[in-house]
């Protein structure tokens, strides 16, 4: 009965804080129903709603009012209902509207495309459910400051710039109001729909692309292929499945507003419609509040954008393609009062209310700059290729060449490329400009993080590669959908429609068979076993809590100890509490001296410099995995054995030893 | 398909998403915590003063029987290596039991003359055994 309670309240806090106030101030701006698809609805609210949480709940700390359940359930009460008050209001002026006009597929569309969701969630459930025990690294560190919150009942002030606060508010506010404890699923369940929504952004994005010059039909289809290439298609890999179970807060976010963000553009640009590009500025800021990696990566492709916008503009003005005005009206749509006035108010809010902890000089000065170490001058392809998958790889080579297609079409008077594309992909009479800017996003999107990912050192980039290749994701699936398109359209509308289908399915077979080779390889063996020890760990954890003084250090080891990261959530006396001995080849550092201490505590105790180590900084208590590295201290006549469960075991050096 | 339907449709399967992560967590943390022994001091201060019985306490411990069975535990008491007794303790499945190692194991150690003593307790129960053990200061 508890856990069916504790499900009810689980999910109307993630209904209530997640959906809602996105959903009502989505129809405050868009009081006519019209403007969004029920995809785009869905998506926009969800992301809005993470705006709303952010900024109200900063603001609420701001004001020096106390964040707990009631002031989290207040606050946001009122703003469901000033919000939902003001649509209504605005609803009432306007006429009925007659049927669904922003309707994007027939009832078998509606299927393939609930198909294609359904096998997206069982790919990441099949992987996730073994490891939904939070465990891993990431989610440790982010859910220390996660319960800060919701244990002092105020923002944290970081201190460092490698957290930022984006990235904690919205758990807070989820287990203040439901009641469940960070120490759970809550975390996975948020990552979970935080990757959903983005899997559904891009979904959006490619859909809007391809409405500037192709039928609806077809858009919808290149939709689709993109939803799979990214949500069934290694499903597993960075930065999904694996994120959401490691807990790669920021990185998830970015996912979800890079794409949202130039969807919204991308729809202003076909719509002609100046409030989303404010809507698509508003999410720029809050991705800005979220994570500074997926800002910085985002920067530089905007700046790229930006420039094929200019030449493709300059193009079409050389050929005679567009007027001055016309080019005018178009850099209106993204760049207008109402756009520049919510980046205003955010820059506003930003010096008024907190100020993102990354937005210094030091910290900005670690990210830019020649490449100070191997594993951030550059990946080689084969590295690229893997990380990113084979299919999508191949296939975004494919889909370049069909927008670039698109691109020089849209910007010359060739009325022989544009024959080609009508009559191989239905390009749309009145296709204009757009076309070409649309395909630049999509292009630049891709081919800029892969150019950040490989030559670094030509961007002044100076972070692991590694972490930018990531990034590669998402736009290799977007670009990955055209490049299927651009194959299987012009054979299948060509063929019997049977062998149609199966040419359909021979090419998306390719990309499962491609894509789903990481489940087995990440699936556990030994995930009850795992399990156990996790659970061990939180024991051991919660017996050093209560045994301990808040002033007794205490020295943990990330090296064997299964679920290290979370001992700190469970003492909650510092984020650098307690000490920890770091994987080995950290001490190996060719940039800074690191400080070795921690290693020797823990791999040569009694030696001169272990003893000199538990001298310097007065460690009492180390938690290790049992028979991991503990020989050492069950030999030693210094160490005590106060803790010991089947997995994990507590050493005491008592401070009368410290001298010894 | 009206935009309620599709929402109801995509509202059920994010509702049973995130209910049914719950779910298998909730469990997985029943059967996971049903599988191990904790045995641990109650008191993880190693002083002992002779003159104040108040924390006396670092002498006992508890073991915790995280098993769905009632779990009978061989408990061995050591002080510098000689045993002050064994002893058969019964611990209920999903509970702990606390020992108090008696006012004679108290004794001993406050006749110490030694000012530094080590204190083990052996556990054996079925086919597993397991000591801790500490180093007390006695004052």
């Amino acid at each position: 009965m508890e856990i069916i309670l504790d499900i009810i309240k689980l999910n109307f806090a993630l209904f209530f804080l997640l959906f809602l106030p996105g959903y009502l101030l989505l129809k405050t701006i868009f009081p006519d129903g019209r403007t969004f698809s029920f995809v785009g609805e869905a998506v926009v609210s969800f992301a809005l709603s993470i705006a709303i949480v952010n900024l109200l709940t900063m603001l609420l700390d701001r004001m020096g009012i106390p964040l707990n359940s009631l002031t989290v359930f207040t606050s946001f009460a009122v703003f469901a209902f000033l919000a939902g008050a003001s649509a209504l209001a605005r609803r009432k002026g306007l006429p009925k509207k007659g049927g669904d006009q922003s309707s994007i597929a027939t009832g078998k569309g509606w299927l393939a495309f609930f198909a294609v969701i359904g096998l997206s969630i069982f790919a990441r459930m099949v992987y996730l459910i073994p490891k939904v025990i939070p465990h891993t690294t990431d989610s440790g560190h982010h859910m220390y400051w996660v319960k800060y919150i919701t244990d002092f009942s105020h923002l944290p002030q970081y201190g460092i710039p490698d957290v930022i606060i984006g990235e904690h508010i919205i758990f807070a506010a989820v287990s203040l109001l439901s009641g469940v404890s960070v120490v759970s699923s809550l975390p996975v369940i948020v990552l979970f729909l935080i990757n959903f929504f983005s899997l559904l952004a891009v979904f959006l994005l490619a859909r809007q692309i391809s409405l500037s010059w192709t039928s609806k039909k077809n858009s919808f289809l290149i939709g689709l292929l993109a939803l799979a290439a990214l949500g069934v298609f290694y499903a597993i890999s960075s930065p999904q499945g694996k994120y959401i179970n490691g807990g790669v807060v920021g990185n998830m976010l970015g996912g979800l507003f890079i794409p949202l963000s130039l969807y919204l553009f991308a729809k202003a640009l076909n719509e002609k419609k100046q409030l989303l590009s404010a809507l698509g500025v508003l999410m720029i800021g809050i991705m800005a509040y979220t994570h500074h990696l997926s800002t910085f990566v985002f920067l530089y492709v905007f700046a790229a954008i930006a420039i094929c916008f200019a030449f493709y503009l300059a193009l079409a003005r050389l050929s005679n393609q567009a007027s001055n005005g016309e080019i005018m009206k178009k850099l209106k749509v993204l760049v207008n009062f109402k756009s520049v006035a919510v980046g205003i108010g955010l820059i506003i809010f930003v010096y008024l209310i907190r100020v993102p902890s990354y937005l210094n000089p030091s910290a900005i000065n670690t990210a830019v700059g020649e490449p100070s170490k191997s594993t951030r001058t550059g990946m080689e392809f084969t590295e690229v290729l893997l990380s990113t998958g084979p299919w999508r790889v191949f296939y975004s080579v494919a889909g370049s060449l069909l927008l670039a297609t698109v691109i020089v079409a849209g910007a010359k008077k060739s009325s022989y490329l544009k024959s080609f594309l009508t009559k191989f992909y239905s390009l749309r009479r009145e296709t204009g400009l757009n076309a070409g800017l649309l395909a630049c996003v999509a292009l630049l999107w891709f081919w800029m993080i892969f150019l950040m990912s490989s030559f670094p050192d030509v961007f002044k980039i100076d972070i692991p590669s590694g972490r930018i290749v990531n990034y590669l994701t998402y736009p290799s699936a977007l670009l990955a959908a055209f490049g299927a398109f651009a194959i299987l359209k012009p054979v299948i509308s060509r063929i019997p429609a049977r062998i149609g289908i199966l040419f359909f399915a021979l090419i998306l077979s390719t990309g499962l068979i491609s894509g789903s080779s990481d489940v087995s390889e990440f699936y556990p063996v030994e995930a009850e076993k795992e399990q156990t020890m996790w659970i061990e760990t939180f024991r051991g954890s919660r017996y050093l809590a209560d045994k301990t003084k808040e002033e007794e250090v205490i020295l943990k080891d990330h090296v064997y100890l299964p679920a290290d990261s979370w001992v700190k959530v469970f003492l909650m006396r510092g984020y650098e509490k307690p000490l920890s001995r770091a994987l080995l080849k950290r001490y190996d550092d060719p940039v800074k001296d690191r400080e070795t201490c921690t290693r020797d505590m823990i791999s040569i105790p009694d030696s001169s410099i272990g003893k000199e180590c538990y001298q310097q900084t007065s460690v009492e208590y180390i938690i290790l995995r049992n028979g991991y590295d503990t020989t050492q201290f069950e030999k030693s006549p210094h160490f005590s054995k106060i803790y010991s469960s089947e997995h994990v075991v507590i050493f005491q050096r008592p401070t009368f030893n410290q001298s010894l | 398909m009206s935009k309620k339907n599709l929402y109801l449709i995509l509202g059920i399967i994010l509702l049973f998403s995130s209910s049914l992560f719950y779910y298998q967590e909730t469990k997985q943390r029943e059967r996971a915590g049903s599988e191990y022994t904790v045995m641990a001091f109650l008191n993880a201060n190693s002083q002992y003063d002779k003159q104040k019985d108040e924390n006396s306490d670092v002498f006992s411990f508890f073991i915790e029987n995280s098993s769905p069975e009632k779990t009978e535990y061989a408990v061995e008491f050591k002080s510098r290596e000689k045993s002050l007794g064994v002893k058969k303790i019964e611990v209920q499945p999903k509970s702990s039991k606390t020992i108090n190692l008696g006012e004679e194991a108290v004794k001993e150690l406050a006749n110490s003359e030694e000012d530094v003593i080590r204190f083990a307790i052996d556990i054996s129960w079925k086919d597993k055994e397991r000591t801790i053990y500490k180093k007390i200061r006695l004052k």
